[in-house]
This record gives structure tokens, C-alpha cells and sequence, in this order.
């Protein structure tokens, strides 16, 4: 086990953040608005991809606020 | 409101924590939409940040135990909305702290 599994994804999110800020990098990305509300059970896996996806934007940007 | 005790078909599980996730992807997006206006009333930054919150918690007790790819990115994606839950207490926390303060007599 290496010291890497026990860091919060909240603080690599919020470390990368102030890299990529230092840095002068945006690393907001636009991500696609994807109809889900008529999901049909047979595309569980695809729809589940994008829920993650979307779970991700919504820490980064809570992240974000933390900082201001 | 789901029944809590995650009983139910592998689709019926899987689209249950995917309505969840659509509700609270839309409460906390229009959460944070406003938060990052940096309104001075908080009040309905507040109130969705809540109601968003019920429906991670909602997401979060569904039940999953499965083997196949379904159940792993179920499992997956009920981490992530551990994650955002987590990180949106902890936001209403320092916004009902904030609300607080406004609201005090001196404050202005």
C-alpha cells in the first residue's frame, strides 16, 4: 500500500486546482449535457459513465469555492 | 422518495440511484451556479445546496451488491456522490455560517 491511496480525492482535486491557478491553466472543462432522464435499463453502464463525469464537475467546483 | 432498504431488480437499482443522481446533479449545479455569483443572500444558494443534499443521501443508501461491470460503475459513481455530498455539507456549513453572521443585528 502506498501513502497515495489515503489522500482525499477532495484534496488532489483542490491541489490540482491551485497548480493549475498558479499556473495560469483553466482546468474547468465544459462538460456535456446528456439527456438521461429517459434512461432505459439497458444503457445502466454508458449512463452511469456520464453520472460519474458530472459527480466529478460538481467536487471541482466545490473545490473551487473552498479556495475563494 | 425510494424505499431505503435497496430491495429491488439489478435495472431497478441501478435507475434508482440514476434519478438520484439527476436530481441532485441539478440541485447542486443550481447551487453552485449561484454560489459562484457570490450573492450576498444566501438563502435559496442555501436551499438548494439542502435539497441537493437529500438526494445524494438518497443515492448514497442505495444498496448495491453485485459482480458485472453494472455494479462496478454503480459503486463507482456512489463514491463520487459520497465525495460531493461531503463537499457540499461542508460548503452549507460555511454558507449557513456566513448567512449567520448577516443576520446579526451589528453585522451591519
Amino acid at each position: 500500500q502506498t501513502t497515495t491511496t489515503s489522500v482525499p480525492q477532495n484534496d488532489v482535486d483542490f491541489l490540482m486546482q491551485q497548480v493549475a491557478d498558479e499556473a495560469g491553466i483553466e482546468l474547468n472543462m465544459e462538460l456535456p449535457q446528456g439527456n438521461t432522464s429517459t434512461l432505459a435499463p439497458s444503457v445502466a453502464v454508458g449512463a452511469s459513465t456520464q453520472a460519474s463525469t458530472e459527480q466529478d464537475e460538481l467536487t471541482q467546483r466545490l473545490a473551487r469555492l473552498r479556495q475563494m | 422518495m425510494w424505499n431505503l432498504t435497496g430491495k429491488g431488480s439489478s435495472s431497478d437499482i441501478f435507475n434508482r440511484q440514476q434519478q438520484c443522481h439527476i436530481k441532485a446533479y441539478g440541485l447542486v449545479s443550481r447551487a453552485l451556479k449561484l454560489d459562484e455569483q457570490n450573492l450576498k443572500d444566501k438563502s435559496l444558494v442555501i436551499d438548494l445546496y439542502s435539497e441537493g443534499i437529500k438526494e445524494l443521501e438518497s443515492g448514497i443508501s442505495i444498496q448495491i451488491e453485485g459482480i458485472g461491470e453494472s455494479y462496478e460503475k454503480a459503486k463507482r459513481l456512489q463514491e463520487k456522490m459520497r465525495t460531493t455530498l461531503q463537499m457540499a455539507r461542508d460548503r452549507l456549513i460555511i454558507l449557513k455560517g456566513v448567512s449567520d453572521l448577516h443576520n446579526l443585528p451589528l453585522a451591519d
